[in-house]
C-alpha cells in the first residue's frame, strides 16, 4: 500500500505536464524528416569522430531525458538550498 | 569440460539465479518488506520492452537498414514524455478497475464485453506468438553459435528432431518458471513481485553485457569511435545506410517511431509491465526519464558494433544478427563472448516470460473461462464449482503450457522464414491494432462496442491479409502468386498494393490501411451505434476516471442475491482472506444498513465484481455475477428508462448547484481522498491568489500548498516537506473544523474544514477581515470606555429594569468589597439591601425617567466603620435601553469635614468670648477669694491684733470662733474660698481657647506619650471620684513602624490623659450602677500609620455612647456627669488642641463589643506654617 507522501505525489503537476507535452511536440519535430535530412545530407561531417546524424539524434535524445529530470532535480536543488538557508538562519539568531 | 557444457551450466546457473532471486524477492514481499515496490526496479521492468529483437536484432538491422533501428526507441521516448497524459491516466483506470490484462482492460471500457475481451486476445495470441517464437530461436541459435566456439558458425541446420532442439529445453525450464513465479495466486490483477524483480535484473544484466561488448569492440579491437566511423567513410554503400536518407526518403523513419510508440503500450508485455505490474502510480515519474536513458544507453553502441561486423567479417560470411556474439568469439574472447551470451538470453527469457503471463492470463479469462461458462461447465453458483480455485489455477497453468508450446511449435514449424527484425516489426502491428481502442476508450466517452468490434476485427484482418499472408507466400505455404497478382488475379487486392496503391516498405503500407480500416471503423460504427447502459457507465468511469463522481458510479444489476450467498459463492474463486476483508469492510464501513440475510446492496456487487475481476477478468466476473443473480420482473429497458430520467434530473440538480457555488459570496474548494482537487469557486480562487494555470482537475493540495509556500503565505517554512505533510494532515483531520488565519496581506479568513464521508473534504473560506475590524474597534472602544468607568472616583453601577446589575467598576468593588464577577446578574437588593430607601427612588427614577438623589446616606462597613454616602440615579435614556446608573460617591470625609468645621467654629466663638470674660471675672473673683483668705487671717486667735479688736469690742476671740464654729461661718467661708477658686479654674481653662502660650513642638514618639500618660494616670485615684485607675488593665497595641508625630508632647499628654480619665470614670460608673466590681475593665491603647498620620487610639470597654452624645461630645460644657462633677470643657479642649493646635483631628467611634474609640490623627511631618 502507498504511504501518505507517496500518494501525494502520485499526480502529475500542471506546470509540469504542459511542458512534457510542449518537449514531447518539439522532440517529435526535431526527430523526424526534413529536420533529420538536414543533418543527414552532410554526409562527410563529423564532430568528435562520429557521424554528425548520429551525434544530433543522441543529443537531442539526451536533451528529452533531460527536460524530464530537470524540474525534478531543480525542486530537489531549491528545496534543499531554502532548509540549508533556514538552518543558518536559526543558527545565525 | 568443452567449452559447449559450459555454456549449458553457465545457462542453468543463471536461470537458477533468477529463481532466487524471485523467489527472495516474493519472501520479502509476502513479509512486508517489498524490494520490488520501488520506481528503479519498475523502470527497469519496462526494459523488458529491450528483447533479443533489440540486443542481437538491432545490430542485425544496420545491416540492412542503417540507422532504421532507432526509431523503434525514440518512438517511446517520445510516448513516455507524454506519460503524464495517457500512461497516467490508463494507470488509474486500470487500478480502480482491477485490469488483469490488456484484454480485460479493452473489454472492461467498452461493456465489458466477452466478444471484445475473446477478440484481443485472438489478436494478441496470433500477433504476438511469432515474437515470443522469435526469442526461443534466438536462445537456441545463440547457445549453438557459442558453442561451437572457437569455431564460428552463424548460419546452422534447422533441427528436426524434437530431443535434440535446446528451443524444446529452453522453453520447458521458462514455462517452469512463469508458472512458479507467475500462478502463484490466483488474483492476477496482483503484483507478481518475485517476477518483477527477476526481470528488471535481467535488464540489468543485459544492458552490462551489451555496453561490455560495446566497449570491447570500440576501444579493444578498434581504435574508438573516430576509428570505427573512419570505416563508414570508406563505405559509399555502408555511409548511405548510415545517413538514413532512404528511410528518411520513404516514410520508414516516421512509421516505425509512430509504431514503436503505439507498441509501448499497446504489446501485451509491455501493458502487463507498465499497467497491471505497477504498484505506485508515482512511479511512473521515475520511469518518465529513467526509461528513455536505458533506451539510449542499450543502443549507444549498436551502430559501432555492427560496423566492426560489417567491416571484419566477410559479406555474407556470418549473419549480422549474430554480430553481438561473433564479434568476441572472434577476438578470441571466449568469456566476454560467454556474457554476451547471457545478456542476450536476459532479453529473451525475460520477454518470453512476461509475454507468457501476459498472454497465458488472457487465454484463461477471456478465452477459455468463457467457454467454460457458456458450457456450463463453470457457474459461479453451481455445486460443482467448489474446486474453482484448483481449477482456474490449473487453467492458469496450462494457458502458460500452451502459449509456450504454440510458440514453440511456431519456431518449428515457421522456421527461418523471417528475419528477426521483420517478425519484430510484424508483432508490433498487430499490436497497435489496439491503439485506436484504447486512446480512444480512455478519451472519447461516444466509443461504442460495436465500433470497437468493427474496428479491431477490420484492422486485424487487413494486417494478417497485408503482413502475414504475404509472408506465408514467401514461405511457400501459400502461392506466390497472391502476392504477386492477387487473389483470383484481382490486381486492386494484391497484399502489398491494396487497391492499387504499393509503398516502397510493406509494413508501412500494412500500417495504413489496417490503421485506416481499424480507425475509420472504428469511428464511423461507434457514431451510428447506440451504446448500452453498461457501455455508458464503463465509458464515464473511463474518461471521467479522475472525477469524483467516478468513485460512486454502481452499475445496475438486474437482479438480487443476500448478502450471504454472495460472500460463500465468490469464496469459492477468491482467497478467503481477501474475501474476508471485502465484506468486513463493507460492513464496517457503515456506508448504509448490513445484514447477511439482506440483498446484496449495488456498490457491494460492483466491489465482488472487481474483486472477482481480478481473477478471472472483468467480462467473466460480469456474467458470473449475473448468472447467479435472482431475476425481478422489472426489465432492463424500464431501469434504463428510470436511470436516464434520474441522470436528467441529476443533471439538473447539478446545474443549479453549480450555479450557486460560483455566486456565494464564500471560497469554497474540494478535496478528495487522494488530495485532487475536484471542485472550486470563483470566490475560492479570488480569496485564495491563485494563478490560471493551477485551476484545473488533478491538482493536489500538495501542489496548492507548495505554491503558497513560494508566494510566503505561510511565512519563513524552513523544513518544506514536514510543513506540507503536516498540512495535509491538518487538512484531512476526521472531525470538522473552523478556525481563523491572517494572512500576510493581513485579510483574515474564516475556515471552516467539512471531512466527507467519501474521504475527501470541503473547505469554506470566508473573508472576515471587515467584521474582525469591526470586533477590534468594539473591543477597544469597549475596554475604553470600561478603563474609564474603573477610574471614575464615584462607585457606578448599571442595572437592567429587572434590578439586575449589569456594570459594576472598579471603586464599586472597593466600597463594597464584591467583584465584579461575582456582582454582575445579581439584584441590587441582594448587594446593597441596606438601603431600601435608594432601591425605591431607583424604580421611580426609571419609571419617571427622572434622575433622582439622596445625599449623606449613613451606613456602617464590615468593620463597624460608618461612611457617609451620596447616591444618585440617572435613568437610561437611551431608544431601546432600560434600565438605571446609579452613581455612590462616599462623602465620608467631607460629612467629616464639616462637622470638624462646625465644631471649630464653636470653638473660636467660646475662645473668643473666654478671653473677653476671663479679664473681667478673674478680678472679682480675686477680691472675692483674697477676701475670704483676709476673713479667715481675721477671724484666727492666733492673730494678736484680732484678740485686742475682739476684746476692744467686747468679746473675746474664742467667743467669736465658738459662735463661728456653731453657726457654721467657717465652712461657709470655706466653700466661698473653693468656689472662687473653681471658677478661677474654669476661667483659665475658657482661656486655653484663645490663648497661644509658647508651644514647643517636635517630633515625639507617641508610644513614649502613651506610656507616660498612663503612668500618670495610674497615681491618680481618688475614692472622692469614685474611681481606681490601678484596677483597669491596659492593652498596648502599637505598631512596629509607628513614625514619630509633630506634636507638642504636654498638650498632647493632657489630651490623652483627659481622655483616659474620662474613659476610666465612664467605665467605673457603668460597674458601679450595674453592682459590678469593674474587674474587667480594659483600656486598648493603638498607636498606627494611616498614610501620613501617627495615628493613636484609645478604647475602652465602657457602656458607650449613644449616637446622639457622639454627635455632641466635643461641645464646650456638654457634660454626661452630674452637675458638678465635670466642667463639660475637657473634650472640647481636647478637640481644640488636636484639630486647632496640631491640624489634626479627633473622633470618637462606637466599639462592636460595647464602649467607645477615640481615634486621634496627629501629622507626621511639621507643617509648613504651624
Amino acid at each position: 500500500m502507498a504511504t501518505e507522501r507517496e500518494r501525494v505525489r502520485v499526480t502529475a503537476k500542471g506546470g509540469g505536464r504542459a511542458r512534457m507535452l510542449v518537449a514531447a511536440l518539439i522532440g517529435a519535430m526535431m526527430l523526424n524528416p526534413p529536420l533529420l535530412e538536414i543533418f543527414s545530407s552532410a554526409t562527410g561531417s563529423r564532430l568528435f569522430g562520429w557521424p554528425l546524424i548520429i551525434l544530433y539524434i543522441n543529443l537531442i535524445w539526451l536533451l528529452l531525458i533531460v527536460l524530464v529530470v530537470y524540474p525534478k532535480v531543480w525542486r530537489l536543488l531549491r528545496e534543499a538550498w531554502r532548509s540549508r538557508a533556514g538552518t543558518l538562519r536559526k543558527g545565525r539568531y | 569440460m568443452p567449452f559447449v557444457w559450459l555454456v549449458f551450466v553457465t545457462s542453468l546457473a543463471y536461470l537458477g539465479l533468477l529463481f532466487l532471486i524471485a523467489h527472495y524477492a516474493d519472501r520479502r514481499a509476502r513479509q512486508g518488506r517489498s524490494i520490488g515496490a520501488n520506481p528503479y526496479v519498475y523502470s527497469l521492468s519496462l526494459a523488458v520492452y529491450c528483447t533479443s529483437w533489440t540486443f542481437y536484432g538491432s545490430v542485425g538491422r544496420v545491416a540492412t537498414d542503417g540507422i532504421g533501428f532507432l526509431p523503434i526507441y525514440l518512438g517511446p521516448t517520445l510516448v513516455f514524455l507524454v506519460a503524464p497524459f495517457l500512461l497516467r491516466k490508463i494507470l488509474k483506470i486500470a487500478e480502480a478497475q482491477h485490469t488483469t490484462s490488456i484484454a480485460d482492460f479493452i473489454s472492461s471500457r467498452y461493456g465489458k464485453s466477452q466478444k471484445l475481451a475473446g477478440l484481443v486476445t485472438v489478436v494478441a495470441v496470433i500477433g504476438i506468438m511469432p515474437y515470443i517464437a522469435l526469442q526461443l530461436k534466438a536462445i537456441s541459435t545463440s547457445f549453438d553459435i557459442l558453442g561451437g566456439y572457437p569455431t564460428i558458425s552463424t548460419y546452422l541446420p534447422h533441427t528436426t528432431s524434437v530431443l535434440n532442439d535446446k528451443a524444446f529445453y529452453v522453453t520447458i525450464v521458462l514455462a517452469l518458471f512463469t508458472i512458479l513465479f507467475a500462478t502463484r495466486r490466483l488474483d492476477a490483477s496482483e503484483h507478481h513481485e518475485g517476477l518483477m524483480v527477476a526481470i528488471a535484473f535481467e535488464s540489468l544484466v543485459k544492458l552490462f553485457a551489451f555496453l561490455a561488448v560495446g566497449v570491447f569492440v570500440t576501444f579493444f579491437m578498434f581504435d574508438g569511435f573516430e576509428s570505427i566511423f573512419d570505416r563508414v567513410e570508406a563505405d559509399e554503400g555502408l555511409a548511405r545506410l548510415i545517413s538514413g536518407e532512404a528511410l528518411f526518403e520513404s516514410g520508414s523513419w516516421t512509421s516505425l517511431m509512430v509504431l514503436a510508440g503505439l507498441a509501448i503500450f499497446c504489446l501485451p508485455r509491455q501493458f502487463q509491465v507498465t499497467v497491471v505490474e505497477n504498484t505506485n502510480r508515482s512511479h511512473l515519474d521515475k520511469a518518465m526519464w529513467l526509461f528513455p536513458l536505458y533506451l539510449l544507453a542499450i543502443n549507444f553502441f549498436v551502430l559501432p558494433i555492427a560496423i566492426a561486423g560489417l567491416v571484419t567479417f566477410p559479406p555474407g560470411a556470418v549473419n549480422p544478427d549474430t554480430f553481438v556474439l561473433a564479434l568476441p568469439m572472434v577476438a578470441e574472447q571466449p568469456g566476454l563472448a560467454l556474457l554476451v551470451y547471457i545478456g542476450g538470453l536476459s532479453a529473451a527469457s525475460g520477454m518470453v516470460i512476461v509475454a507468457t503471463v501476459a498472454l497465458s492470463t488472457m487465454v484463461s479469462n477471456d478465452l477459455i473461462v468463457p467457454l467454460l461458462l457458456r458450457l456450463r461447465l463453470f457457474h459461479f453458483g453451481s455445486r460443482a464449482s467448489d474446486t474453482a480455485t484448483g481449477m482456474l489455477k490449473a487453467l492458469r497453468r496450462l494457458s502458460i503450457l500452451g502459449v509456450l508450446f504454440l510458440a514453440y511449435s511456431y519456431v518449428t514449424l515457421i522456421g527461418d522464414s523471417y528475419a528477426l527484425v521483420t517478425i519484430g516489426l510484424v508483432s508490433f502491428a498487430a499490436a497497435a491494432q489496439f491503439a485506436p481502442l484504447i486512446i480512444g476508450g480512455i478519451f472519447w466517452k461516444g466509443a461504442t462496442l460495436a465500433g470497437a468490434l468493427t474496428g479491431l476485427m477490420s484492422g486485424f484482418l487487413v494486417w494478417g491479409y497485408t503482413l502475414v499472408l504475404p509472408a506465408f507466400a514467401q514461405s511457400g505455404w501459400l502461392p506466390l502468386s497472391i502476392v504477386e497478382l492477387g487473389p483470383f488475379e484481382i490486381g486492386l487486392l494484391k497484399p502489398q498494393a491494396l487497391f492499387g496503391v504499393a509503398w516502397e516498405n510493406p509494413l508501412i503500407h500494412s500500417l495504413f490501411w489496417s490503421a485506416f480500416f481499424n480507425i475509420g471503423l472504428y469511428l464511423l460504427v461507434s457514431l451510428f451505434s447506440r451504446q448500452s447502459l453498461i457501455e455508458r457507465t464503463q465509458a464515464r468511469a473511463f474518461v471521467d476516471v479522475f472525477s469524483p463522481k467516478s468513485e460512486y458510479a454502481t452499475r445496475p444489476w438486474e437482479g438480487q442475491i443476500r448478502i450471504a450467498d454472495l460472500e460463500r459463492i465468490v469464496e469459492r474463486f477468491v482467497d478467503r482472506h481477501r474475501v474476508e476483508q471485502l465484506f468486513g469492510r463493507y460492513r464496517d464501513s457503515g456506508s448504509s444498513a448490513y445484514s447477511p440475510g439482506m440483498d446484496a446492496p449495488a456498490d457491494l456487487l460492483t466491489q465482488v465484481e472487481k474483486l472477482l475481476a481480478g481473477v478471472v477478468g472483468s467480462a467473466s466476473a460480469r456474467v458470473m455475477i449475473n448468472s447467479s443473480l435472482r431475476r425481478t420482473n422489472i426489465n432492463l429497458d424500464s431501469v434504463l428508462d428510470i436511470i436516464d430520467e434520474a441522470s436528467s434530473a441529476v443533471e439538473g440538480s447539478r446545474e443549479v448547484l453549480k450555479s450557486v457555488i460560483e455566486n456565494v459570496d464564500q471560497g469554497i474548494s474540494m478535496f478528495d481522498k487522494e488530495m485532487n482537487l475536484v471542485a472550486w469557486n470563483r470566490r475560492f480562487v479570488e480569496i485564495n491568489g491563485l494563478p490560471e494555470r493551477m485551476l484545473r482537475s488533478g491538482v493536489t493540495l500538495r501542489d496548492i500548498c507548495s505554491y503558497n509556500i513560494d508566494q510566503g503565505e505561510y511565512g519563513l517554512v524552513e523544513d518544506r516537506e514536514a510543513f506540507i505533510q503536516q498540512y495535509i494532515r491538518d487538512t484531512f483531520q476526521p472531525q470538522r473544523m473552523v478556525f481563523e488565519k491572517v494572512r500576510p496581506n493581513d485579510t483574515v479568513l474564516e475556515l471552516c474544514r467539512t471531512p466527507l464521508a467519501a474521504g475527501g473534504v470541503v473547505t469554506t473560506y470566508t473573508d472576515i477581515t471587515q467584521r474582525k475590524q469591526a470586533e477590534l474597534e468594539l473591543t477597544r472602544l469597549r475596554n475604553l470606555l470600561g478603563n474609564i468607568i474603573d477610574s471614575m472616583p464615584s462607585a457606578l453601577i448599571g442595572i437592567d429594569v429587572a434590578g439586575r446589575i449589569t456594570h459594576w467598576n472598579r471603586e464599586a468593588e472597593r466600597m463594597s468589597g464584591i467583584k465584579a464577577a461575582a456582582a454582575i446578574g445579581e439584584t441590587l437588593t441582594q448587594l446593597i439591601p441596606q438601603f431600601p430607601d435608594v432601591l425605591q427612588k431607583v424604580e421611580r427614577a426609571i419609571g419617571e425617567l427622572a434622575p433622582a438623589q439622596e445625599t449623606n446616606l449613613r451606613w456602617e462597613d464590615a468593620k463597624g466603620e460608618v461612611h457617609y454616602m451620596d447616591v444618585t440615579i440617572y435613568p437610561l435614556l437611551a431608544e431601546s435601553v432600560e434600565g438605571a446608573v446609579i452613581r455612590l460617591d462616599d462623602v465620608t470625609e467631607t460629612v467629616r469635614m464639616e462637622e470638624m468645621m462646625v465644631q471649630s467654629e464653636k470653638m473660636l466663638s467660646v475662645g473668643g468670648l473666654a478671653a473677653g470674660m476671663a479679664h473681667e471675672i478673674n478680678n472679682p473673683l480675686a477680691g472675692i477669694v483674697q477676701s475670704v483668705q483676709v476673713m479667715n487671717t481675721r477671724l484666727g486667735p492666733e492673730m494678736a491684733k484680732n484678740r485686742q479688736v475682739a476684746e476692744a469690742c467686747g468679746t473675746s476671740i474664742e467667743a467669736i470662733d465658738r459662735y463661728m464654729d456653731k453657726r457654721g461661718i467657717a465652712p461657709l467661708l470655706e466653700m466661698v474660698s473653693e468656689s472662687g477658686k473653681r471658677a478661677a479654674k474654669i476661667v483659665s481653662s475658657m482661656l486655653s481657647f484663645s490663648r497661644k502660650s509658647d508651644l514647643k513642638f517636635e517630633l515625639r514618639d507617641l508610644r513614649l506619650l502613651l506610656d507616660e500618660t498612663v503612668e500618670i494616670a495610674s497615681n491618680d485615684y481618688n475614692l472622692a471620684k469614685h474611681y481606681d485607675f490601678r484596677r483597669i488593665s491596659i492593652v498596648r497595641e502599637y505598631a512596629a513602624d509607628l513614625p514619630e508625630a509633630w506634636c507638642e508632647g504636654g498638650q498632647i499628654q493632657q489630651v490623652l490623659l483627659n481622655l483616659l480619665k474620662n474613659g476610666a470614670q465612664a467605665m467605673f460608673e457603668a460597674a458601679t450602677n450595674g453592682d459590678q466590681s469593674g474587674g474587667n475593665d480594659r483600656f486598648i491603647l493603638r498607636a498606627y500609620r494611616d498614610r501620613q498620620w501617627a495615628c493613636v487610639e484609645i478604647e475602652d470597654n465602657g457602656p458607650g455612647m449613644s449616637p446622639a452624645v457622639r454627635r455632641r461630645i466635643f461641645e464646650p460644657f456638654f457634660t454626661t456627669k452630674e452637675v458638678g462633677s465635670g466642667t463639660g470643657l475637657g473634650l472640647s479642649v481636647s478637640y481644640f488642641i488636636i484639630t486647632q493646635n496640631h491640624r489634626g483631628s479627633i473622633e470618637v467611634k462606637p466599639v462592636r463589643e460595647g464602649g467607645s474609640c477615640f481615634v486621634i490623627r496627629l501629622p507626621t511631618k511639621p507643617p509648613e506654617r504651624v
